[in-house]
């Protein structure tokens, strides 16, 4: 029995042992100070953000203006406000950070969207307006004729991200586009989409597309040096769904179409049937992944660079309509009923 | 740690004190464990944040020896929600209507939950098959999987081979230690890429998720180093009833990509039931 105690004794001690023993193996965590939260922060963006040299950025030199102004005994809404000009400077929509108090996004505030109103389009453009694709999908026909289809899609963002890349909701355009089959054009308006997967993207897009064409090739931050990047994807649209719309379409975008969306305009205007109208878009194409302080606040990186085909990067820019097609939104044009942007769509139906 | 209630069946109907004796006929097990995991992870590729896991853990085990050769085969599996500031944190965020054009404020709380499994085959000869102490080496093939789903999912899967032993010392007529441990010297290992997630993922994702098995690379102990062990006391209640208490060790380093190490380790503790026929 004196081995049976023995063994018994060396199993208990060894379960003491091991759950102290856990920190240890599994490495320290960074220190919860204002001082070491901004290092963990810029170090992380110095060795994963992919947009420095696009942007024309030195880091390092951020390093040096905005670490001074940190120091442990500082209030913490000062800390946040410290660490937000510095993201600001990157002015990218896909970065942001968020706390429980506040939260700041690196491209701008909401605040100041550019202004859009799809029910004011429901109520005085168009007619018979309905849904679909669980909600992501409202379409009509123009009130002013019938000949005339209009969709807008606000958002390709629902249900799971990762993995499910593809939902069964954007394949649901089959139907919208089968009621609007008998139109000679369509409105595409894509005004307010915040973007969501590229896999849903690339399934309405197929929808619209008579030849397979690669429009954007991107590649993703392999290592923590500037240039460190994995070998270049490339994004394509094909042809899918029971019939393709090939007739003319205006493509309506603004500066809040972003993201996948930005990415669906890219594929859309590789088709020749495509016209884009409306402003440029807000110019963020890289996937934008969520992070996490050790205080608990989240923060995103842009870990990608996408360029077109060519190697020409819109990020900033976005995707801009032809001078002759360009036009904005008025906040009190629109107070006043008047879509100056969906109206510029309507006159590019007529053609000459 | 895991507390487990195991039930199982064997073949062939032995006198508990013959079961470790018998080294010419065969002898098989079956076993169901259901128990309690206390363990802890750090997931660096997305945050160098320490996640701490206490969740249930189901577990199926079989043993089977025939002449000196012993097969065990271990299922695990376990689902979690880990504690840790990822997900105890609830901040703000400033969302868009694309309706109205027109912004709010909503709370965020990231979920994150995790998923482990592994399957586990040893195949092992018997060194030493004197009654009070077996002792067998062999090798072990291990399948584990991690998925974090958060944002975007984590997956961490390995196939790995190594060498393992099996040890049994009879302290009684009907009580019994066993010991069984292992060590992966070589593996494939799909790992989240340097960024967290990257275009070509997304794209097998759309495309075939098994495909995302083909953006693995070899690993070896100079980037993964593994143990997984387990200790069992066993008592025969009788002939075919036999009761476990045990505990599972594991612990993993895994440094792919660079610099991203994963670092993995639980602790179990188990009793249960075992039937044999």
């Amino acid at each position: 029995m004196k081995i049976k105690h023995t063994l018994v004794t060396v199993l208990l001690l060894l379960m003491m042992v091991s759950l102290p023993a856990c920190s240890f193996l599994l490495g320290g965590e960074t220190e919860n100070t204002h001082e070491a939260l901004f290092d963990s922060l810029w170090h992380d963006f110095n060795e994963t953000y992919a947009l420095f040299s696009v942007k024309g950025i030195d880091w390092n030199q951020i390093y040096n203006e905005y670490r001074p102004r940190v120091t442990n005994t500082m209030s913490t809404t000062a800390f946040f406000a410290v660490l937000g000009d510095m993201l600001s400077v990157l002015h990218d929509g896909h970065v942001y950070l968020m706390t429980p108090f506040d939260c700041m996004n690196s491209g701008g505030s909401n605040e100041d969207a550019e202004p859009f109103s799809l029910d004011l389009i429901c109520s005085s453009y168009i007619t018979g307006a309905k849904t679909a694709g669980e909600g992501m999908f409202t379409y009509g026909r123009l009130a002013s004729n019938s000949r005339i289809g209009y969709i807008h899609i606000k958002s390709f963002h629902l249900g799971l991200t990762g993995l499910n890349q593809r939902q069964d909701w954007a394949s649901d355009i089959d139907s919208v586009l089968s009621e609007l089959a008998d139109t000679d054009q369509i409105i595409l308006d894509v005004r307010g989409n915040r973007g969501g997967l590229t896999g849903n993207a690339n399934t309405v897009a197929s929808r619209f597309t008579s030849k397979n064409t690669v429009y954007a090739v991107s590649r993703t931050k392999s290592g923590p040096g500037y240039e460190d990047f994995g070998p270049p994807v490339e994004l394509e649209i094909k042809s899918g769904g029971s019939f393709q719309y090939t007739k003319r379409v205006i493509l309506l975008t603004n500066h809040e179409t972003m993201s996948a969306g930005e990415q669906f305009v890219m594929a859309m205007k590789t088709q020749d049937n495509v016209i884009q109208t409306g402003s440029a878009t807000h110019g963020v194409f890289s996937l934008s992944l969520q992070r996490t302080l050790i205080n608990g606040w989240k923060y995103s990186v842009s870990v990608q660079r996408v360029t077109d085909p060519k190697g020409i990067c819109y990020e900033d820019d976005g995707m801009i309509p032809s001078e002759d097609n360009y036009c904005i939104n008025r906040r009190e044009d629109l107070e006043n009923g008047v879509d100056s942007q969906f109206e510029k769509a309507v006159q590019l139906t007529v053609v000459p | 740690m895991l507390v487990c209630i195991t039930a199982g069946m064997a073949s062939v109907p032995l006198p508990s004190a013959a079961q470790d004796n018998v080294s010419g006929s065969g002898i098989s097990e079956i076993s169901i464990s259901v128990g309690w995991n206390i363990g802890s992870y750090k997931e660096t590729t997305y945050a160098p944040i320490i996640q701490n896991i206490s969740e249930p853990r189901v577990h199926i085990g079989a043993l089977f020896r025939r002449n000196n050769f012993l097969h065990t085969i271990k299922l695990d599996y376990m689902m979690a929600k880990p504690g840790s500031v990822l997900n105890e944190t609830a901040v703000i965020y400033q969302e868009f209507n694309p309706v109205s054009g027109k912004p709010y404020y909503t709370p965020v709380i990231t979920p994150c939950y995790a998923h482990r499994a592994s399957i586990e085959y040893s195949l092992l000869y018997a060194l030493s098959t004197k009654p009070d102490a077996r002792f067998s080496i062999g090798g072990a093939f291990r399948t584990d999987a991690y998925i974090q789903l958060s944002n975007y999912p984590s997956v961490t899967g390995i196939f790995s081979l190594g060498p393992a032993f099996h040890q049994s010392l009879r302290l009684s007529s009907r009580d019994v230690f066993e010991f069984q441990g292992g060590i992966p010297v070589i593996g494939w290992a799909v790992r989240p890429s340097y960024a967290g997630a990257d275009a070509l993922l997304m794209k097998y994702a759309e495309e075939s998720p098994l495909k995302i098995l083909t953006l693995g690379k070899l690993v070896s102990v100079h980037n993964y180093q593994a143990v997984f062990g387990s200790v069992d006391y066993k008592h025969s209640v009788n002939d075919l009833i036999t009761l476990k208490l045990g505990s599972d060790i594991e612990y993993s380093r895994m440094a792919v990509p660079e610099g991203r190490p994963r670092y993995d380790l639980s602790l179990n503790l188990r009793s249960g039931i075992l039937f044999a026929f």
